[in-house]
This record gives structure tokens, C-alpha cells and sequence, in this order.
């Protein structure tokens, strides 16, 4: 027997009829981008003369899940080329299914891939550090990409009353300690694409992606590294234990006298004037170091 | 329309997308063009190249806001952060008016990223029509809502779309932003005439027009934008004009995008019937 159609009469029913709908498209599809038939469909959507219920429904449920994968692939190049295309995919649907998407924006979208990786029982145990890595530089290139900027220090910003100037780490430049060579996958400097334009677009079902190299094998072992935006490009390079310290400091900001001897203080080993001279003059080349207008005098 | 509240009392005619593939050639070139539109959530960055090429546009050309995720048809109200960056930018483009689309997208805070359809019920056009008035009084700007292309009708629906649109419109006492190609996209999904919608519109709430082109497959068609707009779009969007006046036009390509010499090409098909509607205007303020 038909069961009866919902009357939409206030406010609460809306939104049942819509947590009905986000129920029946959100979930996985099955092989050939078919959606998981329910008799939910027939009650809620009625049908038209070339389409079922089921298969008008299911148009929505592939656009939600091309889209939402597109998004994480374009997010995560570099993880999908060190985990395969098939583990990555596979992946994906288990991140969207823990972690549909909670805010306005897809950038948001792979904010939690690096932890959620960690946890994945789906992936070899040998392979999470690595791709947890690997999505955490991603993550930090798109931060670093459109991140917010201070003005630059300049040499002329320090002829006067350098004391009252604060200074402070570029709030779009990424710093990323890593226990694996993680970064070694990537370039030294790259221009980073914008990302696909939100937009109303509809989405078509991936095509078949390109025959990409065999995954390098990452080494452990420490290191700390920086990701940041000059010249239209991203860099990723790896830190100096001093400029690390200094990168620290920076950061908490504060006139340039208290910085240098914040650095000396947590750095534990004498550090020569030229040392602090070249670093400093590493970052500022680099634009690293802003001005912060607010707290300045 | 004529310049009114609607539309901030601004008078523009044939704008064109603002795409990542033309940033290079508009920058450099720095083409005539009357008004640019942009997809809001593309720049509710904090920075970057972004914002960079935003502040080079502002420089230049008449900037219009259209957003792709506020879903006013969502009964939850949008997030604090939203509204913020989304006023900030209101501030930064000056913009005369700021659209979204009439269909829902969250669900509990949890978003789905796409257009999703409404049911045509009065209690649906009341929550609606109540979050639009709360993200205008928030924004402090005119705001227009545009229809949708859709793929499925709701079993519980007691109104046609044109109803259900003008029920939103009048109770949140906002602007159309009617969209011709999602109008015939939906004429045929769910077999209706297109003149039906377009002569049950209130003309003077039609803040801005947009037109696109969509694919045919078998047994539905689908909102693209990877396309130059068919014939058919074309003698909706005629008449359209022929009802409202003359009114700001954008053509929305957003996949395969083309030359900007191209799109600009496309879009300025329009002017012949804006042109049209302008002269007989003067012609009935003359008589």
C-alpha cells in the first residue's frame, strides 16, 4: 500500500522533509554511481513523466558525491598520487561519510583528513604517518595560498624608534613540524592553481585520471618545515633549528629586541650576532616578517 | 526595471561573470565591460592572490555579489562567520545588491554544497521568506533571490514554483533574480510552459536576469553553464524582457569556459532586446 505523502504545514516538518532527502542522497553510491533504492523516495518525490522517483533522487545523490569527492581530490593531489587512486578513493568516501561537510565553504571541507587518517584501520598501518603528513602540507599550502597578510618590514621601518615597532610571523606562512620526509614529495616552489570556483555548477562523474608515477617511500626522521606564498608561487622549505625558534617567536611577536632575546632564550646555545643577523635577513628576503599595526606604537 | 530599492537605484545592462580563466586577460586588458558579477564565496578568503585580483577588479568596474550558499530555503540560521565575511565583503565591493538562490542546501549544520529543491508549501515560503529577512537586516543590502534549475518535485507541494517564488518575494519584500535557463531547464524536468512562469512574475520585483546553457540527455536536462545559451533560452529570456524592462543581464558560464572574447560575445546577444525594452519605454513615457 502507498504510504500517505508528508503535508509540510510548519517549520519542523520542513525540515524532517529535508533531513529525509539529505538522508537518502548522502549515502554511499553503489558501483555504476547508482543510489541505494529506499521506499522513502515514493513518499517524498513525485514522480515525473520520464523519471521515477528513485532516479530523479538519485541525480541529486551523484551531485553530491562528485562534488564533495572533486573537492578533496583537488584538495589532496599529492596524498592520491602516494596512496594509489583506488586506496584514495576508497578513502574518500570513508572521510565524507565521518565528516560530511560542516561549513559554508569547501575549503573547509579536508580540514580534519590528516587526523582522520591517523585513526584509519582501512589503511596499512606503514602508510598513515605518511599520508597524514602528506595532507597536513596540503592543507597548510592552501592556508598559506590565501591567507591573511601584515605589511612587510622594511629596512626603512627600522631607522626609527625600532623598540616601539611589533613585528610578528606572517599570518599565511605555515609552520609544520613532520616526523617523516613527507615533504620531499613535494616541489621547492610551485604555483598553486585556484581552486575550482564554488559555483552552481553541476558536476560530471570523474573521468579516468592519468597514469601517475609509483609512490616514493618516505624515510622517518625529523624535521620542521615552512610553507609559504611569494611571487605568486608556494614554497616549501625546510628549517634551521635557529630559524624554527625564530619562526616561534615571531609569531608570539613583540619588538624586535624582546624577539631576539626570546630566540636566545629558547635556543639554549650561545648564538653569534651575524647567526641572528643572517637568519633575520633570511625572513625578512622571504617577506616573513609583518608589522603589526595594531600593537605598534 | 527601472532604477528602484530593489536594485540600490542603479541602472546597469550586460554583465559577465568574473572567472578564473579571464583574471590574466581582464587584468591586463582591461576590457569595457559594465559590471562584473562575482561568486561570493570565492573570496571570503582572508588574503592571497585572491583578494589581490578582487582589489585590481574594484579598481576598475562596478562589482555585483552572488553567493551559492546561504540557502535561504534552510530553516537554521547561516553561521556567524558566514555573515561576517560576507558583510565584510559587501563593504569591500560596494555591491548594489546581493542574490542566492531560493532553494535549501544544510540540513543541521551539515551542508551539501548543491541547490536543493523546495516543496511549494506556504509554510515552506514563510521560513524562507523570514531567513531572508534576517540575512538582509544583518548585510544591510537589498537582496534578490534566484530560482532554480530543479530535477524532482516533492509529493507534498501545494503550489506551482511561480506561486511558491512570489509568496517568498512579497513576504520577505525582496528582488527576483530570475533566471531564464533555469526557468526552460525546469519547463522541461517537470512539463510546464515557460511564458506561464514568466507572466505569473511580478515585474517590478525582478532585480537582475541571468541566462545560461544547459545539457539535453534523454530523459531530463541539466543546468551546466558549460554551454552558449539555445535559441529557446533566448526567446524566454525575450520574453522576460518584454515584461519587465530593461533589466541587468548576466550570462553564467562556469565549465568549459571559452575565450573571454567569446563569453563577452555571448552575452551581449542580449543588448538587442534591452534595447528594445528601452525604447519603448521612452516611447510610452513620450506618448
Amino acid at each position: 500500500m502507498k504510504r500517505k505523502s508528508p503535508a509540510i504545514k510548519s517549520t519542523r516538518a520542513l525540515k524532517d522533509l529535508q533531513k529525509t532527502f539529505f538522508a537518502l542522497i548522502s549515502r554511499p553510491l553503489k558501483p555504476g554511481h547508482r543510489m541505494i533504492p529506499s521506499p522513502l523516495s515514493e513518499r517524498i518525490i513525485a514522480p515525473s513523466a520520464k523519471l521515477s522517483p528513485h532516479e530523479r533522487l538519485e541525480l541529486y545523490a551523484q551531485q553530491y558525491w562528485w562534488r564533495l569527492t572533486d573537492s578533496l581530490r583537488e584538495d589532496f593531489p599529492k596524498l592520491q598520487t602516494y596512496l594509489g587512486e583506488k586506496r584514495f578513493d576508497a578513502l574518500l568516501v570513508r572521510y565524507l561519510k565521518r565528516n560530511p561537510s560542516c561549513s559554508y565553504s569547501l575549503r573547509h571541507l579536508g580540514l580534519r583528513m590528516p587526523q582522520f587518517i591517523l585513526k584509519d584501520r582501512a589503511l596499512p598501518l606503514a602508510k598513515r604517518n605518511g599520508a597524514s603528513q602528506i595532507a597536513k602540507i596540503e592543507l597548510a599550502q592552501q592556508a598559506a595560498f590565501d591567507g591573511a597578510s601584515l605589511k612587510p618590514l622594511r629596512i626603512e621601518d627600522l631607522s626609527a624608534k625600532p623598540e616601539r615597532l611589533r613585528v610578528t610571523l606572517q599570518p599565511y606562512v605555515q609552520i609544520l613540524p613532520l616526523s617523516s620526509s613527507a615533504d620531499s614529495l613535494f616541489e621547492d616552489a610551485q604555483e598553486i592553481p585556484f581552486r575550482t570556483a564554488a559555483s552552481n555548477v553541476r558536476k560530471q562523474a570523474k573521468a579516468a585520471s592519468p597514469k601517475r608515477s609509483a609512490p616514493r617511500s618516505l624515510r622517518r626522521g625529523a624535521r620542521t618545515i615552512a610553507i609559504y606564498r611569494q611571487h605568486r608561487r608556494i614554497y616549501v622549505c625546510r628549517l634551521t633549528p635557529v630559524e624554527v625558534v625564530l619562526a616561534g617567536a615571531l609569531r608570539e611577536g613583540g619588538n624586535l629586541t624582546q624577539i631576539v632575546s626570546k630566540t636566545a632564550q629558547v635556543f639554549q646555545k650561545p648564538l653569534s650576532p651575524d647567526e641572528i643577523r643572517e637568519t633575520f635577513g633570511r625572513f625578512a628576503f622571504r617577506g616573513w616578517i609583518g608589522i603589526d599595526s595594531r600593537k605598534s606604537e | 526595471m527601472p532604477p528602484s530599492r530593489f536594485n540600490n537605484h542603479t541602472k546597469l545592462g550586460v554583465g559577465i561573470g568574473l572567472r578564473v580563466p579571464h583574471y590574466a586577460h581582464i587584468l591586463e586588458k582591461k576590457p569595457t565591460v559594465e559590471w562584473f558579477e562575482i561568486i561570493s564565496e570565492n573570496f571570503l578568503c582572508d588574503g592571497g592572490r585572491p583578494r589581490e585580483v578582487l582589489d585590481q577588479i574594484l579598481e576598475q568596474y562596478t562589482v555585483v555579489m552572488h553567493g551559492v550558499s546561504l540557502y535561504f530555503g534552510s530553516p537554521e540560521k547561516p553561521q556567524r562567520d558566514h555573515l561576517k565575511r560576507l558583510k565584510e565583503l559587501v563593504r569591500i565591493t560596494r555591491t548594489p545588491w546581493l542574490s542566492d538562490h531560493l532553494c535549501w542546501g544544510s540540513v543541521d549544520g551539515t551542508y551539501s554544497h548543491d541547490l536543493l529543491p523546495m516543496p511549494y508549501t506556504l509554510a515552506a515560503a514563510k521560513a524562507t521568506a523570514r531567513k531572508i529577512r534576517y540575512v538582509r537586516d544583518f548585510l544591510e543590502i537589498p537582496i534578490a533571490v534566484e530560482n532554480v534549475s530543479s530535477y524532482a518535485e516533492y509529493t507534498a507541494s501545494s503550489m506551482t514554483e511561480w506561486d511558491f517564488l512570489n509568496e517568498v518575494v512579497e513576504r520577505a519584500d525582496c528582488g527576483i533574480l530570475l533566471d531564464v535557463n533555469n526557468i526552460y531547464v525546469s519547463s522541461k524536468n517537470h512539463s510546464f510552459d515557460p511564458s506561464h512562469y514568466i507572466n505569473a512574475v511580478n515585474p517590478e520585483r525582478v532585480t537582475q536576469i541571468h541566462i545560461a546553457g544547459h545539457s539535453t540527455h534523454e530523459r531530463f536536462i541539466i543546468d551546466t553553464h558549460d554551454r552558449a545559451p539555445i535559441d529557446p533560452v533566448w526567446q524566454v529570456y525575450a520574453q522576460a524582457i518584454s515584461r519587465v524592462g530593461h533589466t541587468p543581464t548576466l550570462l553564467e558560464w562556469d565549465a568549459k569556459i571559452p575565450s573571454f572574447q567569446e563569453v563577452y560575445r555571448e552575452a551581449h546577444k542580449a543588448t538587442r532586446w534591452l534595447d528594445r525594452a528601452t525604447k519603448s519605454r521612452r516611447g510610452r513615457v513620450a506618448a
